[in-house]
């Protein structure tokens, strides 16, 4: 190959290389801003649905499958984005236990043990919900968002985010799409799904209303995708902002009153 | 009868919480006090020798008070009457001693009575409480720190065997972990049965005297000899208070912990004595064979580890209790004779012994796997090994330094495909003497009343359950063999409300 050849082709190759980068970097930054656009939907988004202080909430949670229902009772006291605490009220049986999901760390606590025991994130599903959906964990922290599409939902505009569960992080679902009313900001749907992005449980946020200051949802519908009998309602009520020692969170304080 | 509540501390402490969360402090002023009634009836049939052997109605009281932030008490008590135990008209084949009547036939008391502290930077309890530091699946594996109620064999679930002990305990975090304190004024050891109640320790102890007063009369001693127990205990004073400190660390999916622990040897050692008298009637001379239960004073160590997955747990722990004393210990008038009768005296002790002074240094390690197949579908799993180094003098023998080992499996395996039923399967295997014991169990649960959606509190939980615990030993010396007489099935109806 002649030099001149060489040198044009280099010249050329060049252009293909500054094309490639300057498409590469303007691709990279709008990736980024509809990361940082998401991340900041969710984050307005979480701050409706929990509050963002310490508190502690009694959740009703109603099963209803194959026509028959299901009643249960717990309380649930969250500190951070991380780390909560469900207590089981009703029924009476299992009054007493309780389950610290801390991290990506979970333990269980049941009376008759007299000790609390690791159990694997698999232990994490109580029926239809999950321990998860009982403490109303943050999704902020534990999820990458990625804003998805805007699409048209009762004849409003609403975001739709793409979350990946964060590794080691105390999430019960692999893959959300996550609905977020775009005016207001209000949480609307989710769409639980498997890593291979199977949907197996949807979501609603039901029943706003004044929760520490702020119109919050305070009923949660969850459905079944796999078994269209199967609902779950959790009621959340008596929402109380607390401050909690980090004791509280300590596998060894687990089996305390 | 077994009124717990006599001793003074508990009562005060019951006392103390009583007062403070129901009557002394106004209602009003509690942020919540939570009750729970339970009672269950549980009736177990012995296939051995084909009878009821125990009947039991139990009633339960839990009274959990907040009585201000971070602070709570708590009062468990529950009351048992066993009438399998006592003569009815109809069923007359009680065969009971009195000592066991007594010790198992009715007994109320307190679970655990404590006021529990909750501060920014310290956790503490104080009062009647039960704790247990090793951090294994099985309650049984919590036998050095933790005293249990084995009267029946520690079939029962952790909650109902582990043995209530007055403690005061605090924790906080250091920083790079926590460390938890914890002080026991009077240990406890474990709750053997008074007398012969098919469960094993009662036949032991009745066999060991037998086998030696046979060995005492064949070597030609003359007078009269008189064989007797002596139930033994842990001291009460301030050198015999018990105390411990453990570390705590998770991080990572991992979770460490490593504990010290300065008590007592939770299992009695029979210490066994020859003593000539004179019988003051006759002037015969006259003998008493002895066994005196000897509870050790000692060190635990402890060291855990635990690893959560997505579907796995992985557990390893270890436990190491130098100075220990072997089962049964012979003075030396009584290894002489032994040693004289019989060349392999385990023939008649059903253990190994040794001349007193003897001590064991034990080793337990192992671990645990737990799977979950899917919501139905769950295995645990634990196994250990644990290796003695006696050193001392074998009767018969001179001075030796032994190494023995035993290992025992367990697997359990839970399925609830079925709604509200709960399936499960214990079995574990001890060797090298195998014997094995099966844990079948089915369960149902079910709710009566009205639902708690409107804060109703009529409603009840019950739960059936059918099952049987199954012994099998194929020799003498196997770790089960005290329990093979107590192979059996049950019935329990339990209610909560």
């Amino acid at each position: 190959m002649r030099t001149e050849e060489f040198m044009k082709g280099s010249r050329q190759a060049c252009w293909v290389v500054k094309f490639m980068l300057i498409a590469s970097l303007t691709t990279g930054t709008m990736a980024i801003a509809g990361e940082t656009d998401a991340a900041r939907i969710l984050e307005k988004a979480e701050a409706i649905r929990n509050p963002t202080e310490d508190y502690s909430v009694d959740v009703d949670l109603v099963d209803s499958k194959e026509g028959k229902v299901d009643l249960r009772s717990y309380e649930t006291m969250i500190k951070g984005r991380d780390k909560a605490l469900v207590k089981f009220v009703k029924p009476e049986s299992e009054s007493g236990t309780r389950v610290l999901m801390t991290g990506p760390d979970m333990y269980v606590y049941v009376p008759t043990s007299a000790k609390p025991v690791r159990i694997s994130a698999n232990q994490k599903l109580t029926g239809n919900a999950a321990y998860g959906d009982v403490a109303r964990l943050s999704f902020v922290g534990n999820y990458a968002a990625k804003l998805k599409s805007t699409e048209k939902n009762d004849g409003k505009e609403v975001y739709v985010l793409e979350l990946s569960s964060i590794p080691d992080r105390p999430v019960t679902y692999d893959k959300i799409e996550y609905r977020v009313d775009a005016k207001t900001f209000r949480p609307v749907k989710a769409v639980y799904m498997t890593q291979s992005g199977k949907p197996i449980r949807e979501g609603t946020f039901e029943d706003f209303g004044d929760v520490l200051g702020v119109q919050r949802p305070r009923t949660f519908m969850l459905r079944n995708l796999l078994r269209s009998d199967h609902v779950t309602k959790l009621k959340f009520k008596n929402p109380k902002q607390k401050s909690f020692p980090d004791l509280m969170f300590e596998k060894q304080n687990l089996g305390r009153n | 009868m077994n009124l717990d509540f006599r001793r003074s501390l508990l009562l005060r402490v019951m006392t103390l919480s009583v007062l403070v969360s129901g009557l002394g402090w106004p209602l009003s002023a509690l942020a919540k006090v939570d009750l729970q009634v339970r009672a269950s009836q549980t009736a177990r049939y012995f296939l051995v020798n084909d009878r009821l052997r125990h009947q039991v109605t139990e009633v339960g009281l839990r009274q959990v008070a907040d009585v201000r932030e971070g602070v709570t008490t708590v009062v468990d008590g529950r009351l048992r009457y066993d009438s399998a135990l006592f003569p009815t008209p109809v069923l007359k084949m009680r065969d009971y001693s009195k000592d066991v009547r007594d010790d198992e036939g009715f007994e109320a008391g307190a679970r655990q009575a404590y006021v529990d502290l909750l501060t920014s930077s310290w956790a503490m309890k104080i009062g009647l409480i039960q704790f247990d530091w090793m951090e294994s699946l099985s309650p049984r594996t919590s036998d050095a720190v933790t005293a249990l109620d084995l009267r029946y064999g520690g079939f029962d679930s952790a909650g109902q065997i582990i043995e209530p002990v007055e403690a005061f305990s605090a924790n906080t975090s250091v920083g790079f972990g926590s460390i938890e304190f914890m002080v026991v004024p009077r240990g406890k050891h474990h709750r053997l049965p008074k007398g012969e109640n098919g469960y094993g320790y009662g036949e032991k102890v009745n066999r060991l005297l037998a086998g030696l007063e046979r060995v005492v009369k064949g070597s030609g001693l003359r007078g009269s000899l008189d064989t007797s127990l002596k139930h033994g205990t842990i001291p009460v004073d301030i050198p015999n208070a018990e105390f411990g400190a453990r570390f705590l660390k998770s991080a990572g999916g991992i979770d460490f912990s490593a504990f010290s622990w300065r008590g007592h040897q939770r299992t009695p050692a029979l210490e066994l004595s020859l003593f000539e008298s004179e019988d003051s009637t006759t002037l015969a001379p006259a003998w008493e064979l002895m066994a005196q239960e000897t509870y050790q004073r000692m060190n635990s160590y402890g060291v855990f580890a635990s690893y959560g997955g997505e579907a796995a747990v992985l557990r390893l722990f270890s436990l190491y209790e130098p100075g220990r004393k072997p089962g049964v210990l012979l003075d030396d008038d009584l290894a002489a004779l032994v040693s004289m009768g019989t060349p392999d005296p385990s023939v008649i002790v059903g253990d190994r012994a040794y001349r007193k002074g003897a001590l064991d240094d034990r080793l337990r390690a192992g671990g645990g796997f737990d799977y979950v197949f899917s919501r139905h579908l769950k295995i645990y799993s634990e196994g250990y090994v644990t290796v003695s180094r006696v050193t001392g003098v074998t009767v018969p023998g001179e001075g030796v330094e032994e190494t023995y080992r035993d290992h025992t499996l367990t697997l359990r395996v839970t399925n609830e495909s079925f709604s509200d039923v709960l399936i499960s399967c214990d079995s574990t295997i001890t060797g090298p003497d195998r014997s094995w014991l099966v844990n079948p169990d089915v369960s149902i649960d079910w709710r009566t009343g009205d639902a708690q959606r409107n804060g109703n509190s009529s409603e009840a939980s019950w739960k059936l359950s059918v099952g049987g615990w199954l012994v099998q030993s194929e020799s003498d010396k196997s770790a089960l063999r005290i329990l093979r007489d107590a192979r059996q099935v049950y019935l329990r109806l339990a209610t909560w409300m």
